[in-house]
């Protein structure tokens, strides 16, 4: 497991330049016609992807950069939107405390998250791409994500808890699934999120299923109204990446 | 400083450090080997009271891993030490030392694993608890287990006398 996670990694930045979509489709090239034929109709609406590296955090990765790139790319014309960002960014140790976290456990990550986003005033593309291709900065704003989606789903134990399995509690499931550096995530984290930090994400699901020709879309919604587009994720089974649809396609996306 | 021992790593090392030298509590103390070298620690823990290791000192090490917290440290004691979860070369094997998904001794699912949430302070605690009640399902000792198992005075037996030697008696 190790060794295939250590190819992996060198394989691929924790973080890539976005490509044409269309190059996935080379990716399948003798493989599944249905995948073809998906990416295919997949690029009437959207025309780029950035793969997030599949170490078992590409979800946290690809929702934070995907977030912190729209709103850099948005800071003169709706500059709201970091302040938006930055205002829920703080809220965030609010919640990480109520949820019983010790700030010595977490302050580290959470300053890292909100200095990076505070920096997006004047980062360009290419600094934000390095600055999560770095491993210092781009774990910590994973581990805070993965803090945040935890913390939301223990002080909401009531709504969440009957959807695990094996008679688990939240503190366990959060222990075994959420809190760890590589676990993978599901639904629920997504979920999670998405409420805890009101930033709605669509899901594009590229399954080899035969039935259908057509990529289907999931939204996942926080309580309060979206105040921006959702941002897409392109989802393959066990694995997350960032897609970008055509009329979002802001200049500047690297 | 140098790239390879990360800022977060260190800073979150000298905060715990701080705070474990505020509040230590009652029979851990742990720190940095050298003020140089932070990745580097030394603890001393007592034995715990009503077990065969009450009055015992037990030295060990902490080597910290350069994406500390992300990965746990390692620990192992440099004294001899009888347990079923201590390795014959003094490497402790708990759960709350292994992330999920590393899982060398099948931990129960319910128990504690490590990430950034733990800390240095909450595994000395867990290694407390492991003196006083062993856990005989994940044993890194096969033969400290069996002794435990089968004849518990004799263990307690064996157990004192790796006291006295580590007390210099």
């Amino acid at each position: 497991m190790q060794a295939i996670k250590d190819e992996e990694a060198n394989a691929h930045p924790l973080v890539d330049h976005s490509v044409d979509l269309l190059e996935l489709a080379e990716e399948y090239e003798n493989g599944s016609e249905a995948f073809k034929k998906k990416i295919q109709n997949l690029s009437d609406t959207h025309d780029r992807m950035r793969r997030s590296r599949g170490d078992g955090n590409c979800f946290y990765r690809a929702f934070a950069f995907a977030w912190f790139e729209r709103v850099m790319l948005a800071i003169k014309s709706k500059p709201e939107l970091h302040a938006n960002a930055v205002r829920t960014i703080e809220e965030t140790k609010d919640l990480l405390l109520a949820a019983q976290f010790e700030l010595l456990a977490f302050e580290d990550f959470y300053q890292v998250t909100l200095e990076t986003l505070q920096n997006l005033v004047h980062f360009t593309s290419e600094e934000l791409l390095t600055a999560f291709q770095n491993d210092e900065i781009s774990n910590s704003i994973v581990m805070h994500f993965r803090l945040v989606a935890s913390a939301f789903l223990k002080t909401h134990q009531d709504d969440y808890a009957p959807f695990l399995e094996f008679g688990q509690t939240m503190d366990e499931f959060c222990s075994m699934h959420v809190e760890a550096m590589g676990r993978e995530s599901e639904e629920m984290m997504l979920i999670a999120l998405t409420k805890a930090t009101h930033v709605s994400i669509e899901v594009a699901y590229l399954s080899g299923n035969q039935a259908a020709d057509e990529v289907n879309f999931l939204p996942f919604l926080p309580d309060t109204a979206p105040y921006m587009p959702p941002l897409v994720l392109l989802y393959r089974p066990g694995h997350y990446d960032i897609l970008y649809r055509k009329s979002h396609c802001l200049e500047g996306v690297i | 400083m140098h790239k390879s021992m990360g800022p977060t790593a260190l800073r979150r090392l000298m905060t715990e450090y701080r705070e474990l030298t505020l509040h230590a509590p009652e029979g851990i103390t742990a720190g940095p080997t050298t003020e140089e070298n932070f990745f580097e620690w030394e603890a001393l823990i007592e034995g715990p009271q009503d077990t065969p290791y009450e009055g015992g000192i037990f030295p060990a090490t902490l080597t910290f891993p350069k994406d500390y917290p992300l990965s746990p440290p390692v620990m192992k004691f440099t004294c001899e030490m009888f347990h079923p979860n201590i390795y014959q070369d003094g490497t402790v094997c708990i759960s709350i030392l292994h992330a999920p998904g590393d899982d060398p001794n099948m931990y129960e699912s319910s128990s504690e694993r490590w990430s950034p949430v733990q800390s240095v302070e909450k595994i000395l605690l867990s290694v407390l608890s492991m003196l006083a009640e062993p856990n005989d399902e994940s044993g890194a000792n096969i033969e400290a287990c069996k002794v435990w198992r089968s004849d518990r005075k004799h263990f307690d037996e064996i157990v004192r006398s790796t006291v006295r030697k580590t007390l210099g008696l």
